[in-house]
């Protein structure tokens, strides 16, 4: 039988996945990874470690490149793919047309634009970004960071570990709004403050003040003068649909996947940061934009079924082979990726995998002060139960018997768990409560986090240094 | 590969595996370093063994070593690996607990800024959690031992629950 090629475009952790899925169901197939940054590859989620010199690039290196040939992988480093060629089975690159007889596309996502540009105003995606922030840092006094999504936060956060004061906007009225609730923020925003940062919330970037020496600093559209010497934007990141365009692939925020990670083109697959796939999102349902993804909601919820019927399992039409894109969703996050592509490697070398679905969650770790957030944060309209003391604060958030979400901060352990939870709808709602009138049964929200409770978290993440 | 097990119905919750589990991977083995290097009373997991409350009996959770270990994908730095055990290399774990969220069997604890699992007791006979359980609760074997194990058990629990009844029939 004459070898399998396949094409994975894309070096990020979706198309590395990928090719040791399908290298390790498909011996002999030729593997070629392409990809237009000039690295082997690395941790995305490091480069901020780079950004400040903390680690050097080697140090991120996941797959080093003269590892690629054990595996049996072409790279192609540094080549932009242009245009794609379904039909014809090729795509056309920088090198010359490469034909496939399966595609994998793992293109990721490129950061968000604002107006502005220039010297001193940096994105932090690729390690190339963070190499020049590193080469124009030893200029920098005092940064400004606009965006307060994980991105920003983890470049502003690198920034002061490495003794930068920084100024962050934000045009919400929390730092991180999309993983904590409100009252977790806080517990951050605190730290941070300590440590040299300064927030200004629910304002937006209006004019950049320039000076001879470079950048000088910004004025918001509150007409407030931000100081600082270098722009870091990370306001969110979307698909990176440049070669898709016209590639007649059904496109929708991403590239739009069923459940096997395959797209409308029969032998195409998508994954990572770039396509949008299954999620399960267990909000309880009061808006229209309504879809059912588990036999159990339908029964759980008649009274919605019944106002939607067109969304409901009983119409298989609607729901199978292109689901509504309302439960399909990008979720630009590295497991979600990892396990995107471990699917889509698997079914390229012919297996029948089907993805059971994504669940937003984030971890994260700031001056020792740990969080996990999952599914949905905010309680518009669902149930909770509360827990906080000692430093820790412990939210679950329900939906009839079944979590729906989750903050976690201090304490982590266990969050495993209630991902799974989450993912497989399971009825833990009984276990959850009451565990948490256990643990402190006259918790309230109302008082806010005291001196003494931040304290006792700083006793015990001054041992860091012990280890 | 030998596997610990744990058998739950003879365990009595006593936590004596926690204790052996902290002094085993203390500095010199000794319960007094991971007892005194926190402030007293702190609810501490330096101990890769873990009980989760909720069940009438304290439940030890240990890692599985799952065939496609969910902690190993959602791992940024390339930390985790799988060679017969899955185990994580404390240098290279920057701390960012993705595995932590990711293992459906809370089986990997965060300690301070590091994420530590069960490592079976590398270079010992038997883990420390075996040896200390008096109750015989965690056993140390292959896992064709052990379901051989449970299969006897099951027959003789069996045979004892129907010889009264046969005596009674006769
Ligand atoms: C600073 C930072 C911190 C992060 N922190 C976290 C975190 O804490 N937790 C978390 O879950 N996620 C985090 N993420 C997100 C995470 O890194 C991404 O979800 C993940 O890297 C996505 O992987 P991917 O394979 O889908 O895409 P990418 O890693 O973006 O890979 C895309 C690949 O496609 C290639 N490519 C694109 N277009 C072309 C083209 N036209 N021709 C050739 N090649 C092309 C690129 O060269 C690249 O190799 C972070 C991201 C950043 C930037
Ligand atoms: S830590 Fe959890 S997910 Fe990882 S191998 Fe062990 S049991 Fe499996
Ligand atoms: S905490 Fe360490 S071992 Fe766990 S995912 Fe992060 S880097 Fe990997």
């Amino acid at each position: 039988m004459k070898a399998y090629r396949y094409l994975i475009i894309g070096n990020g952790v979706a198309g590395i996945c990928g090719a040791f899925n399908i290298r390790k169901l498909d011996r002999e197939g030729e593997i070629t990874i392409v990809t237009n940054e000039n690295y082997p590859f690395y941790s995305r989620p490091l480069i901020t470690d780079v950004m400040t010199g903390k680690k050097r690039a080697g140090e991120i290196t996941l797959l080093p490149e003269n590892e690629y040939k054990r595996y049996g992988f072409t790279l192609m480093k540094g080549v932009q793919v242009g245009k794609l060629a379904l039909k014809e089975r090729s795509v056309s690159t920088a090198e010359g047309r490469q034909q496939f007889d399966k595609l994998f596309i793992a293109t990721g996502a490129v950061p968000k634009k604002i107006p502005f540009e220039g010297e001193g105003i940096f994105s932090v995606r690729t390690m190339e970004d963070a190499e020049k922030i590193r080469a124009y840092l030893p200029k920098v006094k005092q940064a400004i960071v606009f965006g307060g999504g994980p991105i920003g936060i983890k470049a502003a956060y690198a920034l002061l570990t490495a003794g930068i004061p920084v100024n962050i906007i934000i045009s919400s009225s929390q730092m991180l709004s999309r993983v904590l609730d409100e009252r977790s923020s806080q517990y951050f925003r605190t730290l941070f403050e300590q440590n040299g940062a300064r927030f200004f919330f629910n304002s937006d970037i209006k004019e950049i003040v320039r000076s001879k020496r470079g950048l000088k600093g910004v004025v918001t559209d509150k007409g407030e003068m931000v100081q600082g010497d270098m722009l870091i934007v990370g306001k969110g990141v979307s698909p990176d649909l440049d070669i898709v365009r016209d590639a007649g692939l059904r496109v929708d925020k991403g590239i739009l996947v069923d459940d096997h990670m395959e797209t409308n083109h029969k032998g195409v697959y998508a994954a990572g940061d770039v396509a949008q796939a299954k999620v399960i999102t267990l909000a309880p349902r009061h808006s229209s934009a309504s879809s059912i993804q588990h036999p159990a909601s339908s029964i759980q919820h008649r009274a919605s079924s019944i106002e939607h019927p067109a969304s409901s399992i009983e119409h298989p039409a609607s729901s199978i082979q292109y689901p509504v894109s309302s439960d399909r969703d990008v979720l630009p996050l590295w497991p979600v990726g990892a396990e995107q592509g471990k699917i889509a490697g698997q079914n390229m070398a012919g297996a029948k995998r089907a993805y059971s679905g994504g669940v937003g969650s984030n971890s994260i770790e700031y001056f020792g002060l740990k969080a996990v957030s999952m599914g949905i944060t905010r309680d518009d309209g669902c149930e909770a139960a509360l827990f906080e003391g000692d430093g820790v604060y412990r939210k679950f958030l329900f939906n009839e018997e079944r979590l729906a979400g989750a903050v976690l901060l201090g304490d982590i352990s266990d969050a495993g768990v209630l991902l799974h939870a989450i993912r497989n709808s399971l009825p833990v709602r009984n276990v959850l409560t009451s565990a948490v009138s256990r643990q402190h049964p006259a918790s309230s929200i109302e008082h806010p986090a005291s001196d003494s409770q931040f304290s006792t978290l700083r006793s015990q993440l001054s041992l860091e240094v012990l280890f | 590969m030998r596997e610990i097990f744990f058998i739950k119905d003879r365990c009595v919750g006593c936590g004596a595996c926690k204790t052996a589990c902290a002094a085993e991977h203390a500095k010199n083995h000794h319960l007094y370093d991971p007892l005194s290097s926190v402030p007293m009373g702190k609810k501490r997991r330096t101990d890769r063994y873990k009980q989760t409350p909720g069940d009438e009996v304290p439940h030890p959770v240990r890692c599985l070593h799952c065939d496609e270990p969910s902690c190993m994908e959602g791992c940024i730095s390339g930390a985790i690996g799988k060679a017969d055990r899955v185990y994580s290399r404390w240098d290279a774990c920057v701390g960012c607990f993705m595995c932590v969220m990711n293992c459906p069997f809370g089986a990997v604890l965060p300690f301070l800024n590091k994420a530590v699992r069960c490592d079976q007791c590398l270079f010992t006979e038997k883990p420390a959690c075996v040896r200390a359980c008096p109750q015989n609760a965690i056993v140390y074997m292959e896992s064709s031992e052990f379901a051989e194990n449970e299969k006897k058990k099951r027959w003789r629990d069996r045979v004892q629950k129907e010889i009264p009844l046969l005596k009674a029939k006769a």
